[in-house]
C-alpha cells in the first residue's frame, strides 16, 4: 500500500468517527441515547438497516461467491421485502404504540417479565458472541492478505467504533451508518466501473455478461425444488421470508435502527426503503464478483486465492506438486485468454458458438486444477481453510486498482465492519440496560442511566473485541458461534410469533414452552440430528406447537397483564 | 386491561415494494434468458 491509499484510509475512517461524535454528543435522556431522540427520519433508518445488515463480510464474500458460483445467492433476498411488509403491518405498530426502547420490553407487555428477561438473555448471549466476530471475520482477512497485525487490527476496529457508539449511542451510530453507507456505495460504483475499464476494448458489458453466461454464472433463478441446493427461488422466498422477519422483527440490532424514528410513518417507510433497495443492492454486488470473473478470464488469476493456504501448501513436502499445477494452469491462462478475445471478437454464429465451447472446456479443465489445489492444501494443513471465496474481491482490489482507490475500497470493508458492530453494541447496551438494569432498579435519575448505557456499552465493546481477538485461538470459532445463533434464535422468534399472531396463549405456557424448547433444542444439537441451520425453523415450530398445547391443559388461568412496560 | 389487537393498515408502499421486487424478479428472468 503507497501512502496516498494509507492517507485515503485513515482520513476517511476518522473523518466519520470525529463526526458521528461531534454530531451526536449531547445525550441527555435515555431516549436520546438509545433512540437518538426519536429524530431519525425514513432515509436515515432505511441506510442505518441496510448499514446494519451490510457487514464486511458481504463486501469481501459477495463478490467471491458470484465469482465461484454465479448470481444465484440473489434468490436468498427474495423474502425480505415480504417480511418487510409484514413487520410495517403487525411488529411496528405494536412497538411504536408501546414506545418500547427494545424488542424485548414489548414481551412483558404481552407476557411477563420472566418471558421478557429470558430471551432479553438468549439475546446478548448470542449477540455478544456474534459482535465479535463481525470485528474478526475481516480483520483474519486483511492480515492475511495485507500482513497487518491480526491482534492490532481487531483492537483498532473495536476501539474506533467504541469511540462514537459510547459517547454518542444511537443518534452517533446512525450518522456515521450515512457517511460509511456513502463511502460503501461511491467505493463498489467505482470499483465496478474499473472492472469494465479494465477488460479488453471490443469488450463490452453485453459481451462481458455473455461471456459470464457462457460460463454458468447468470443462471440467476432456479425454480427446482432440490433440497441439496441451498439458493433456489422457493427457498428465498420461503426461508428467506422467515429468516428476514426473525431477523428485523425481533434482533434488537435491526429493532433499534427503525425505532429511533420520529414518527410511525417514517419507521415503516424506511423499512420499506430496504425492501426496495436491498435486492438490485446485492444483485449489484454480486455482479461486481460476476465482472471480476470475466476480468480474471483475460488477465491471469491465482490458483489459490487464500495466501495463508498458499503459504501453508508451499512450505510442506507438497510444495513441488503444487507449483506444478501452477506451471499448468499459467498454460491454460494463456490458451483461455487466446479464446476468450477469439469469443469477443467473432461475430459469426457458429464461430462464436465455436469458442463458447472451447472456453467453456478451458474453464472446466482450471476448475479440475483448482480443485487439485485444495486436495494439496488440505494434505498440507487439515485445518486449513480451503474455501478462498472471501480472498477474491480483496485480491482483485490490491492487484489492480490505481494508487489511492485501494485505500478508499479498503474503507468500504472496514466502514462496512465498522457500521454493524456499532448497531450490535448499541443494541447490547440498550438490552442490559433497559431489559436487565432498569427493569430491576427503576426510578433513578435519566442522567444515572445514560452513565449506565454508557458503561454497558463500553463493556459490550471490550467483550466484543476480547472475542475477536481470542477468535483465531479456535479451529471454528465462526461456526460456533453461527450453532449458537440457531440454538437461541428460533425459540425467540417462535415466542414473538406466539406473541404477534396467537393471542390464545398466554404467559405461563409461553415461558414454559420456552425452557422446554431450549433444551430440547440443545439436545438436538449435542446428538447432532440435524444441519444446525435448520435448528432455527425446528426451535420455532417447538416452541409454538408446545405453547398451544400447554394454553390447552392450563386453561385460561393467567392474570392479566398490564398494557406497557417500564 | 388485556391488549387491543392492532388495526391492519394496507399502504400503497407495500403494494409498491412488493410490485417492484416482481419486476426485478422478472427482470432476472428476462437477463437469464438472454444470457445463461
Amino acid at each position: 500500500m503507497l501512502r496516498i491509499d494509507w492517507i485515503v484510509l485513515i482520513g476517511t475512517l476518522l473523518f466519520i468517527v470525529l463526526y458521528g461524535t461531534w454530531k451526536s454528543r449531547q445525550q441527555r435522556s435515555v431516549g436520546d441515547y438509545f433512540k437518538g431522540g426519536s429524530t431519525a427520519n425514513w432515509w436515515t433508518i432505511g441506510l442505518s438497516v441496510m448499514a446494519t445488515q451490510a457487514s464486511a463480510i458481504t463486501f469481501l464474500s459477495t463478490p467471491g461467491q458470484a465469482f465461484h458460483d454465479g448470481m444465484g445467492f440473489v434468490q436468498f433476498y427474495f423474502g425480505l421485502p415480504i417480511a418487510m411488509v409484514i413487520i410495517c403491518l403487525v411488529f411496528l405498530p405494536i412497538y411504536h404504540r408501546l414506545k418500547v426502547f427494545t424488542a424485548y420490553e414489548y414481551l412483558e407487555s404481552r407476557f411477563d417479565q420472566k418471558t421478557r428477561t429470558l430471551t432479553a438473555i438468549l439475546f446478548l448471549i448470542q449477540r455478544g458472541l456474534a459482535c465479535g466476530i463481525t470485528i474478526f471475520a475481516p480483520s483474519i482477512i486483511l492480515s492475511a492478505v495485507l500482513g497487518w497485525n491480526l491482534f492490532y487490527l481487531n483492537i483498532i476496529i473495536g476501539v474506533l467504533v467504541i469511540i462514537y457508539t459510547v459517547s454518542g449511542g444511537t443518534k452517533a451510530v446512525s450518522v456515521t451508518q450515512r457517511q460509511q453507507m456513502a463511502v460503501i456505495f461511491i467505493g463498489m460504483l467505482i470499483a465496478f466501473l474499473l472492472i469494465l475499464n479494465y477488460l479488453p476494448l471490443d469488450i463490452t458489458f453485453v459481451k462481458a455478461l455473455e461471456i459470464a453466461g457462457a460460463n454458468g454464472k447468470m443462471d440467476i433463478l432456479d425454480f427446482s425444488f432440490d433440497f441439496d441446493n441451498r439458493y433456489t427461488f422457493w427457498s428465498g422466498i420461503i426461508g428467506g421470508t422467515f429468516l428476514a422477519l426473525s431477523y428485523f422483527g425481533t434482533d434488537q440490532s435491526q429493532v433499534q435502527r427503525y425505532l429511533s424514528g420520529k414518527s410511525l410513518k417514517q419507521s415503516q417507510m424506511g423499512l420499506i426503503m430496504n425492501g426496495i433497495l436491498k435486492v438490485p443492492m446485492q444483485f449489484f454486488i454480486l455482479l461486481v464478483g460476476v465482472m471480476v470473473f470475466v476480468f480474471y478470464q483475460f488477465n491471469s488469476s491465482p490458483l489459490h486465492f487464500n495466501p495463508s493456504a498458499v503459504n501453508a501448501v508451499e512450505n510442506s513436502v507438497y510444495a513441488e506438486e503444487y507449483s506444478a499445477l501452477e506451471i499448468e494452469k499459467q498454460g491454460l491462462d494463456e490458451q483461455l485468454i487466446e479464446a476468450q478475445l477469439s469469443y469477443g471478437k467473432a461475430v459469426d454464429e457458429s464461430e462464436k458458438q465455436e469458442y463458447a465451447v472451447l472456453v467453456s472446456e478451458l474453464n472446466q479443465a482450471e476448475q479440475g486444477l483448482r480443485d487439485q489445489a485444495v486436495a494439496l492444501i488440505k494434505k498440507a494443513n487439515p485445518n486449513a481453510e480451503t474455501n478462498d471465496k472471501d480472498y477474491v474481491f480483496i485480491h482483485f482490489i490490491l492487484n489492480n486498482l490505481p494508487r489511492g482507490l485501494i485505500g478508499l475500497l479498503l474503507a468500504v470493508i472496514l466502514s462496512a465492519a465498522m457500521s454493524s458492530t456499532a448497531s450490535e453494541l448499541n443494541a447490547l447496551g440498550s438490552t442490559t440496560t433497559i431489559d436487565l438494569y432498569r427493569r430491576n432498579r427503576p426510578g433513578k435519575r435519566e442522567k444515572h442511566y445514560v452513565a449506565v448505557s454508557r458503561a454497558f456499552t463500553l463493556m459490550w465493546g471490550v467483550i466484543a473485541i476480547i472475542v475477536a481477538s481470542s477468535a483465531h485461538l479456535f479451529d471454528n470459532l465462526i461456526q460456533l458461534v453461527n450453532i449458537i445463533g440457531s440454538i437461541f434464535y428460533g425459540n425467540v422468534l417462535g415466542i414473538f410469533l406466539l406473541a404477534f399472531f396467537i393471542r390464545y396463549v398466554k404467559s405461563r405456557a409461553v415461558f414454559i414452552a420456552a425452557i422446554i424448547t431450549q433444551i430440547i433444542i440443545i439436545y438436538f444439537w449435542y446428538i447432532d440430528l440435524m444441519p444446525y441451520l435448520w435448528l432455527n425453523l425446528v426451535g420455532s415450530a417447538i416452541v409454538i406447537g408446545i405453547a398451544l398445547l400447554l394454553q390447552v391443559i392450563l386453561g385460561n388461568k393467567d392474570p392479566e397483564l398490564p398494557e406497557t412496560a417500564s | 386491561m388485556a391488549q387491543k389487537p392492532e388495526k391492519i393498515v394496507w399502504k400503497f408502499s407495500y403494494t409498491l415494494v412488493l410490485t417492484l421486487n416482481a419486476v426485478y424478479i422478472y427482470l432476472f428472468y428476462l437477463l437469464m434468458q438472454n444470457f445463461a
